[in-house]
C-alpha cells in the first residue's frame, strides 16, 4: 500500500455512457470510489454496463460512444491527481498499463498470436517501465513465476496457442502486473473457465494483488467469484449503480431488489450443488 | 490447441518444418531457385570474356572477381576494376599469353566471338546466335538480369505495398478512403500498356524495368495487407496491447505487421513470376533492358526471327522462362500452404 489510505484511488462522479447508434444509455450516472490496495467486485446482469464502464475507466471504448462524467485518478501519489476524463490521448497512454492495468474475458484471445509470451510480457515491461531487453526478460520470468506458471524459463518460449485457458489467464494477470500498475481491472477473468480451474485462477487473483498492494476492480456477474475476491460489491442494474456494500452485510434487508436476485441465484446453485454433491456420497 | 506439457519438450507439431514431408516437386524447385540465384550472383565467374586469375606484365589480375564484385547492390559501386581490364577495347585474349584461369564458358554474353547459328559443341556448348554470340553465355547473364529484376521489383512492390495497405488498414477513415481510391486507379490502368508507356518514355535499362514493374504491381499486396489489418485490429489483443499502454504505430508494427508477413510473403512470390514475366514480354517487344543486353525475352525474339531456318535456337530461353515462372508459382504456392493456419495441423502433407 502506497499512500494513506483516506484518499481515494480512484473517484468516478456521475460516469454516463451512451452509443449514438444505441437508443437508451448504457451508464447511467455512475459513482463510487475506490482506496489503495482495496478490492471492489462490480456485480450485475449480461448487458447491464459492467464491460462499458471497465473501458471507460480505461478509455477505450469505441469512437462512437459518448461520455459524461469525471473519474479522478490519484494513483500512488507520484502524480498530482487527475480526471481521466480531460486528458489529452498521450497522457492516457502512459497512465494505461504503467497505473491502471486490464485483464481480459478471452485470455488466450487477449494474447499476439505470433509472439512468444515471454517477449509479451517482456514488451510491456520495456513500454511500461523502459527497461532493458535482458532485464525486462528476466523480470518477464519472475512475473511469471509470480503467478504460479510451472518452468518459466521453458513457458517464457511457448506461443499462445500452446497454452490452456488457465495458463493464458495466468499470463494475462502477470501482462497486467508487469507495469506494476496501482489498480487492475479484471473483466470477467473467469467467466470462460470450468469450476476447478476458477478457483486456482482466483486464488492466484488475491496472491498476487495482496503481494503487490494492488487494488482491484473485479468485474464478474457472478457473486460467489465476487466472494472469493473482493472486500466490497457493487451492484449494477441497467445502467446504474443500485447498491455499494461490504461483501459481509449481502444478507442485510436493505439490499436492492437486484442484489437480493444475485445472492439468491448464487445460493440457488450452491443448493443444488449441495443436493448433487449429497448424492454423490 | 494443445496443453503444455511441463515434462515433455516443447516442439512444432505442424508439419510446416518438418522437412520429409515436402514433396519432390517442392523440392526441387527450392533446388533450382538457390541454382538460378547462384548463377545469377556469380554469372561472371561462370562466363565472361575475361579470365578468373591471370598474370599481366608480371601482376596478378581477378578481372571476372571484380566484375562479380561490382554487382553487389549498393556497395559494388566502389569497387574498381584494375586498369587496362577496364577498358573496352582491350582484348584479354589476345594481350594475355601468360598463366590466366577463364571462367567455364570464356565468352562474353555481347561477344561476337564465332560465326552465325554453330549448333552446340565442344567450344559453344548450346551453339551461337544469329550474330556469332555464345547462347550459353547469354542465357547464364539472362538469369542474372531476370533474378535482379524478379527480386528487386518484387521487394520494391512489397515495401510499397505493405506501406499503403498499413495505412489504409491501421487508420482507417479518410487514409483508408485514399489508400483504396490509390490501389482501384492503379488497377485501372492495364499494367502491361502502362509500363509500355512509361518504358517509351524513360528508355532502357535494369533499373528502370525494375522500377516501374516494382511501382505498378503493388497494388494487390496492399490489399492484402489491407484486409489482413482490418480484420486483425478488431482482435482482442489489439484491445490488450492497447491496455498496456503500446502506442497505435507501435501495435501496428509490432502486433498487426506480423500477422500480415505471411501473406505478403506469398503474393511477392506469385508476383516474382509475374515479374519475370512481364520484363522478357518487354524484352521481346525490345523495350526492356535494352536490345544488346542479353535477356532471356530478347533472346527469344532474336530467335523468332529464325524460326523457319533455325528452330532450334527458341529452346533454351523458353524453357528458361517456363521453368523460373513454374519454379515461382511452386514455391508460391508451398508457402502459402506452409504459412496457413488452418492447415498447419498435418494439413500439409503433401
Amino acid at each position: 500500500m502506497k499512500t494513506a489510505i483516506e484518499q481515494p484511488l480512484i473517484e468516478v462522479t456521475d460516469l454516463s455512457v451512451r452509443y449514438k447508434r444505441g437508443q437508451a444509455p448504457v451508464l447511467r450516472d455512475v459513482s463510487f470510489s475506490m482506496n489503495c490496495g482495496e478490492s471492489i467486485a462490480l456485480v450485475g446482469d449480461s448487458g447491464c454496463g459492467k464491460s462499458t464502464l471497465a473501458m471507460s475507466l480505461m478509455r477505450l471504448l469505441p469512437a462512437d460512444a459518448a461520455v459524461r462524467g469525471s473519474i479522478v485518478f490519484r494513483g500512488d501519489g507520484e502524480f498530482e491527481p487527475m480526471d481521466l476524463m480531460g486528458v489529452d490521448e498521450r497522457t492516457m497512454q502512459a497512465v494505461r498499463g504503467k497505473h491502471i492495468a486490464m485483464v481480459f474475458q478471452n485470455s488466450v484471445g487477449s494474447l499476439d498470436p505470433v509472439m512468444r509470451v515471454g517477449n509479451q510480457i517482456a514488451e510491456v515491461v520495456r513500454v511500461t517501465q523502459g527497461a532493458d531487453r535482458s532485464t525486462a526478460h528476466k523480470m518477464a520470468i519472475k512475473l511469471i513465476e509470480r503467478v504460479g506458471l510451472p518452468s518459466p524459463q521453458r513457458l517464457a518460449q511457448a506461443w499462445p496457442h500452446e497454452l490452456s485457458g488457465g495458463m493464458a489467464q495466468r499470463v494475462g494477470l502477470a501482462l497486467a502486473l508487469a507495469g506494476n500498475p496501482s489498480l487492475i481491472i479484471a473483466d470477467e477473468p473467469t467467466s470462460a473457465m470450468d469450476a476447478n480451474v476458477q478457483s486456482q485462477i482466483l486464488e492466484v487473483f488475491r496472491h498476487a494483488c495482496r503481494q503487490a498492494g494492488v487494488a482491484l476492480l473485479l468485474i464478474t456477474h457472478d457473486i460467489c467469484v465476487a466472494q472469493a475476491l473482493a472486500n466490497r460489491v457493487c451492484v449494477l442494474d441497467r445502467g446504474s449503480l443500485v447498491d455499494n456494500r461490504p461483501i459481509d452485510k449481502l444478507d442485510s434487508p436493505s439490499c436492492h431488489a437486484a442484489t437480493k436476485r444475485l445472492v439468491d441465484a448464487a445460493r440457488l446453485k450452491s443448493k443444488a450443488f449441495t443436493a448433487i454433491a449429497g448424492k454423490m456420497v | 490447441m494443445t496443453t503444455l506439457n511441463p515434462s515433455s519438450p516443447m516442439v512444432w507439431s505442424d508439419g510446416s518444418t518438418d522437412r520429409s514431408h515436402r514433396s519432390w516437386l517442392v523440392r526441387s524447385a527450392i533446388a533450382i531457385a538457390i541454382f538460378l540465384v547462384l548463377i545469377a550472383a556469380f554469372a561472371p565467374l561462370l562466363a565472361w570474356h575475361q579470365p578468373i586469375v591471370c598474370r599481366y606484365q608480371g601482376a596478378l589480375y581477378f578481372p571476372a572477381v571484380s566484375d562479380t564484385a561490382n554487382r553487389i547492390p549498393i556497395v559494388g559501386g566502389w569497387i574498381q576494376k584494375a586498369k587496362p581490364f577496364r577498358f573496352p577495347s582491350f582484348d584479354a585474349r589476345t594481350e594475355l599469353d601468360a598463366f590466366a584461369v577463364w571462367p567455364p564458358v570464356p565468352f562474353g554474353p555481347m561477344e561476337l566471338i564465332a560465326d552465325a547459328n554453330l549448333s552446340a559443341s565442344t567450344t559453344h556448348w548450346l551453339g551461337t546466335d544469329d550474330r556469332g554470340r555464345d547462347i550459353l553465355s547469354r542465357m547464364i547473364h539472362g538469369a542474372a538480369i531476370s533474378v535482379q529484376v524478379g527480386v528487386y521489383a518484387m521487394l520494391l512492390a512489397g515495401f510499397v505495398g505493405v506501406l499503403v495497405g498499413t495505412i489504409a488498414g491501421f487508420y482507417g477513415g479518410a487514409a483508408d478512403w485514399m489508400g483504396c481510391r490509390l490501389i482501384e486507379m492503379m488497377m485501372c490502368f492495364p499494367a502491361f500498356f502502362l509500363i509500355l508507356a512509361v518504358m517509351v518514355w524513360i528508355g532502357n535499362g535494369v533499373s528502370g524495368v525494375i522500377l516501374v514493374i516494382g511501382l505498378t504491381q503493388w497494388t494487390g499486396i496492399a490489399r492484402l495487407v489491407r484486409a489482413e489489418f482490418l480484420s486483425s485490429r478488431e482482435l482482442d489483443f489489439v484491445d490488450a496491447a492497447r491496455s498496456y499502454g503500446a502506442k497505435g504505430w507501435y501495435i501496428a508494427l509490432r502486433h498487426l505487421l506480423p500477422g500480415a508477413i505471411g501473406p505478403t510473403l506469398v503474393a511477392m512470390m506469385f508476383g516474382m513470376a509475374d515479374a519475370i514475366l512481364l520484363e522478357a514480354g518487354l524484352s521481346w517487344l525490345g523495350l526492356g533492358v535494352g536490345s544488346e543486353s542479353p535477356t532471356w525475352g530478347g533472346m527469344l525474339r532474336d530467335a523468332f526471327d529464325q524460326i523457319r531456318t533455325h528452330p532450334g535456337l527458341m529452346i533454351a530461353p523458353c524453357a528458361a522462362i517456363f521453368v523460373c515462372v513454374l519454379c515461382c508459382h511452386i514455391l508460391g504456392e508451398q508457402l502459402r500452404r506452409s504459412l496457413d493456419p488452418r492447415q498447419s495441423f498435418g494439413g500439409n502433407r503433401s
